[in-house]
C-alpha cells in the first residue's frame, strides 16, 4: 500500500488505474514526404483520457487540445519533435499546438500521470494505426520499396522491408517486442 | 614398674603429631577455610552482579541506540519520501527521463528535477542519480556537480534490485565517494514499463554519530568500508579505530582503550540492502563498573585482613586446645606404660579440665586396681591371682590330676628354743623364699606355709603337664638350694628338710565361705604326700609309688619298700631320689653318704 500510495501520492489521493492502453502505429519511410500541411485536428480530454490516443499528423499541422471534462487538465511533452506545455485549463477551454516538426511527441497530463497519448509527426501520407486484431491497411501505395516501420511506444521499433507492386496488395506480417 | 614420677605436666614423651593431623591444623584448616569461603562467595556474587549490571547497562545503551537510530532513520526517510514522492511521482520527472533517454541529452532532466528540489526547499539532497531502465547512470549529481562515482559498486547492487523487478522503492546506508549517504532509490514506471531509476541521498553528518551517543549514553561509529566514516568528535582515534575494527563482529566485544573499559557492540546499519555498514556503539563502563570496584578492593581488603586475624585465632586456639590435649596424651602414654600414678592438672573448668579430672580418676583408680593385685601377688600364687582377677575361680572345686610337695624344716620347734621370735622369723623366712623358689622355678603354686612346713601344688589352677616330674625337681631344687642351710643345720645337730611328693587326683578349688576363701586341694594325694614328708629324712626326697611311675627314667628313683603310713589302711612303697649333686661333687657325695639307706 505504502509503495503505490507513494508512486501515486504528491498530495492527492487517488486510485491507482492503469496508463493509457495506445495502439501500434504503420508508416512508410522512403516514400515521397509532405510538409506544410494545414490541417487542424482535434484531441480530447474526456473521461481522463486522451481520445483519440494516437494522432499521426503531417508536419504543420495544428492539433487542438479541448478539455471536456469537468476538472482541470494539463498538457505537456518534453519530446524533442514538440517541447510544450499548455499548462493547466478548466473545463470547456481549449488550447492548441502545431507541430512543425517531424517526430513522436509523447504528450502527458501532469495532474492525471496515467494519461497519456502521442502525436505522431509524419512525412508521409503512407501510415495506419493497427486496429485492436492487429491488422492494419495502407492503400493508394505506388509501386516500390519501401521501409515498413512498425511502432508502438512502449516496445522497440520494428523496420521491414516491404515491395509493393503496382495493382497489388503487399502483405507483412510485424511482432513487436 | 616405673617409679611414680611427680604429678602434672610432663615433657611430651609420646611421638609427635604429624601437622596435618594435629589439632591446630584443623583449627586451622576450618577457620581458614570458613574464611577463604565466605570471601570466595562474597567475590563470586559481587562479580556476578558486576556482570549483570554490565549486561544491563550495554543492553540498555543497546536498545536506546537502536531506537535512538531506528527514530532518527526514519526522520530521515520521511525527509528524502516528502522530496522524493512529488518528484519521482511526477509525470513530468518520468516524461523527462524518457526524452533524456530518446534524445541522450540529460539537461532537461536536470532542469525539471533541480525546479522541483527548489520548491521543495530540498537543499539537502546531496546527492541525485537517475538512471535507464538497464541502471545505466543517465544523470548523476553529488554535492551540487555532476560528476561519476567512485565506488559505483556500492550503489548497483541497490539499483539492480530494482532493474530485476524485485523491488520498487529501496532505502539503505552507503558509501559515496568515501561519504555516507541514507539513500532511497524508487523505480520509474509509465505504466507497466520500467523507464528507469531514481535515487536521492542526504549526508549523513557526524551530528548523527553525537546524536545517537547522548541517546544511547556512550560513542557511535558509522563504519562503512571498513572506516569509521561518521564519528563523534569527542571520541578518541584510538577509540574510533577500535570501534572500526569490531564492525561486523556479532559478540559483545570487552576492550579497555586508553585506561577505560568499553563494551562494543556492531549492529548492520541496513537491515533491507545489507552491505558492509555498520553502526558500532561503545558503551562506557567505567561509571558502571567503580562502585563494584571500590566494593571489590575493599573486600580484597578486608578478606586480607579477616584471613590474618583467622590465622592469629585459629594459632591462638589451638594452642590453647593443643597444650592440654598433649599433656592428656602425654599421661595416658605413660598410664600405657604402667605409670598409674599419673595426674595431669588443667586450668580451668572447661571439658577440657573436666576430662583432666575424669582422667585423674581413672588413673587412681588403676593405681589402686596394681596396688590389690601386687598384694594378691603376694598373699595367693600368682596362677591363682589371675585366676581369681579373671573371675576364673569360683566357690567349689573340681577333681584334677595334680602333684603335692611337701617340705619340711626338721626339728623347726627345738631350732627355735632360746631364739627370739624375730631371729625364728627372719630364720625362716629366708628359708621359704628358697623353697618358694625352687616351686615357682618348676611351674608350681605355693599353697600355703604351715609353721616350718611349705606345701605347694603343680597341675592347679594350671596344669603344664608333666606336673609330678616338675613336682620332684622341685624337690631336687629345694634339697639342693638348701644343701648349705642342711649342712649348717646338721651341723648345730638340728634335722635338715625333708620332702615329701605324692601325684594323683585331688580336688582343687575355693575353700571357705564367700567373704573369705582360699584356694587350695584336698584329698588323699595331699595327705600322702605329707605323711611322706613326714617320713622323709632330713636331705631326702619321698614319693609315692605313682610319682616314681611318672618320673622314673629322667630321675634316679629307688624302692625303699612298702611303709605303713598313718592314715592308710595299706602299707605304701616308698620311693627315695638319688640326687646327684652337680654343683660340688664332694659336697653332693658327702650329703649323700650321710642320707641313710633305709628309715
Amino acid at each position: 500500500m505504502r509503495r503505490s500510495a507513494q508512486r501515486y501520492s504528491g498530495g492527492r489521493a487517488r486510485a491507482p488505474r492503469a496508463v493509457q492502453d495506445l495502439p501500434a502505429v504503420v508508416y512508410l519511410r522512403g516514400g515521397p514526404s509532405i510538409t506544410g500541411a494545414s490541417s487542424s485536428m482535434t484531441v480530447v480530454q474526456q473521461d481522463t483520457a486522451f481520445v483519440p490516443a494516437i494522432l499521426t499528423v503531417a508536419p504543420g499541422a495544428t492539433v487542438e487540445f479541448t478539455n471536456a471534462d469537468p476538472f482541470f487538465h494539463n498538457v505537456f511533452s518534453y519530446s524533442e519533435a514538440m517541447r510544450f506545455d499548455l499548462g493547466r485549463y478548466p473545463a470547456g477551454q481549449s488550447k492548441t499546438v502545431t507541430f512543425d516538426e517531424s517526430g513522436i511527441v509523447k504528450v502527458y497530463c501532469e495532474v492525471h500521470d496515467f494519461m497519456r497519448a502521442v502525436i505522431l509527426v509524419l512525412d508521409t501520407p503512407y501510415h495506419s494505426t493497427v486496429s485492436e486484431d492487429g491488422s492494419f491497411t495502407i492503400r493508394g501505395v505506388p509501386p516500390g520499396t519501401y521501409d515498413l516501420v512498425a511502432w508502438h511506444t512502449d516496445l522497440d521499433e520494428q523496420v521491414t522491408s516491404v515491395t509493393v507492386a503496382a495493382g497489388e496488395t503487399a502483405t507483412v506480417e510485424v511482432t513487436l517486442q | 614398674m616405673n617409679p611414680p614420677p611427680a604429678s602434672g605436666r610432663v615433657p611430651p614423651a609420646s611421638p609427635r603429631v604429624r601437622w596435618r593431623d594435629s589439632f591446630g591444623a584443623r583449627v586451622a584448616t576450618a577457620v581458614l577455610g570458613t574464611v577463604a569461603v565466605l570471601l570466595g562467595a562474597t567475590l563470586f556474587i559481587v562479580r556476578l552482579e558486576t556482570a549483570q549490571q554490565v549486561n544491563q547497562a550495554v543492553g540498555d545503551a543497546t536498545d536506546r541506540s537502536r531506537a535512538a537510530f531506528a527514530e532518527i532513520v526514519a526522520l530521515q526517510e520521511e525527509r528524502l519520501s516528502d522530496v522524493l514522492n512529488p518528484i519521482t511521482g511526477s509525470r513530468r520527472t518520468v516524461a523527462a527521463l524518457e526524452a533524456a533517454l530518446d534524445v541522450g541529452d540529460s539537461d532537461l532532466l536536470r532542469q525539471e528535477v533541480g525546479y522541483g528540489l527548489e520548491l521543495l526547499d530540498a537543499g539537502e539532497i546531496a546527492l541525485m542519480l537517475f538512471t535507464d531502465a538497464d541502471g545505466i547512470p543517465v544523470l548523476t549529481e553529488v554535492e551540487g556537480s555532476t560528476s561519476t562515482i567512485s565506488d559505483p559498486a556500492n550503489l548497483e547492487s541497490m539499483i539492480d534490485s530494482l532493474v530485476v523487478g524485485e523491488s520498487d522503492r529501496l532505502v539503505a546506508f552507503r558509501l559515496v565517494n568515501e561519504r555516507l549517504y541514507l539513500i532511497e532509490i524508487r523505480a520509474l514506471l509509465l505504466g507497466p514499463r520500467l523507464i528507469g531509476t531514481a535515487a536521492f541521498g542526504v549526508r549523513v553528518e557526524d551530528d548523527v554519530a553525537v546524536q545517537l551517543g547522548r541517546f544511547a549514553g556512550g560513542e557511535v561509529c558509522l563504519v562503512a568500508g571498513g572506516n569509521c566514516v561518521v564519528r563523534s568528535p569527542d571520541a578518541s582515534d584510538a577509540l574510533t579505530a577500535t570501534l572500526a575494527d569490531v564492525a561486523g563482529t556479532s559478540d559483545l566485544i570487552r576492550s579497555t582503550i586508553e585506561g577505560r573499559r568499553w563494551a562494543i557492540f556492531s549492529d548492520p546499519l541496513n537491515v533491507d540492502a545489507p552491505g558492509d555498514e555498520y553502526r558500532v556503539l561503545g558503551v562506557d563502563l567505567d561509571p558502571v563498573l567503580r562502585p563494584f570496584d571500590r566494593i571489590s578492593n575493599a573486600l580484597f581488603l578486608g578478606g586480607l585482613v579477616a584471613l590474618i586475624l583467622a590465622a592469629l585465632a585459629s594459632h591462638f586456639v589451638a594452642k590453647g586446645l593443643a597444650g592440654p590435649v598433649r599433656a592428656l596424651m602425654d599421661a595416658a602414654g605413660r598410664v600405657a606404660e604402667g605409670d598409674y600414678p599419673t595426674t595431669v592438672e588443667l586450668e580451668g573448668g572447661g571439658e577440657l579440665g573436666r576430662l583432666a579430672t575424669s582422667f585423674n580418676e581413672m588413673t587412681e583408680g588403676l593405681r589402686l586396681k596394681e596396688q590389690y593385685r601386687g598384694v594378691l601377688d603376694k598373699v595367693v600364687s600368682k596362677d591363682v591371682a589371675k585366676e581369681l582377677i579373671e573371675g576364673g575361680i569360683e566357690l567349689g572345686g573340681e577333681t584334677r590330676n595334680i602333684a603335692v610337695l611337701f617340705a619340711d624344716i626338721r626339728g623347726f620347734t627345738a631350732l627355735t628354743e632360746g631364739l627370739e621370735p624375730q631371729a625364728v622369723i627372719t630364720m625362716i623366712n629366708a628359708c621359704m623364699e628358697k623353697m618358694s623358689a625352687a616351686v615357682q622355678a618348676e611351674g608350681g603354686v605355693v599353697d600355703k606355709y604351715v609353721g616350718d612346713e611349705l606345701m605347694a601344688v603343680f597341675g592347679a589352677p594350671v596344669s603344664r603337664g608333666d606336673d609330678a616330674g616338675r613336682a620332684v625337681r622341685a624337690a631336687v631344687r629345694i634339697q639342693e638350694g638348701l644343701v648349705d642351710l642342711n649342712e649348717q643345720r646338721q651341723a648345730e645337730g638340728a634335722d635338715p628338710i625333708g620332702v615329701g611328693v605324692n601325684s594323683g587326683s585331688a580336688v582343687a578349688g575355693n575353700m571357705g565361705s564367700s567373704s573369705r576363701l582360699n584356694y587350695t586341694v584336698l584329698g588323699e594325694t595331699v595327705n600322702l604326700a605329707s605323711r611322706l614328708c613326714g617320713m622323709a629324712p632330713a636331705g631326702e626326697i619321698y614319693l609315692s609309688e605313682a610319682t616314681a611311675a611318672e618320673v622314673n627314667g629322667t630321675l634316679p628313683v629307688e624302692c625303699i619298700g612298702a611303709h605303713e603310713l598313718k592314715g592308710f589302711s595299706k602299707a605304701c612303697d616308698v620311693f627315695r631320689v638319688n640326687i646327684k649333686p652337680a654343683v660340688d661333687p664332694d659336697v653332693r657325695s658327702g650329703v649323700i653318704a650321710r642320707v641313710p639307706a633305709e628309715k
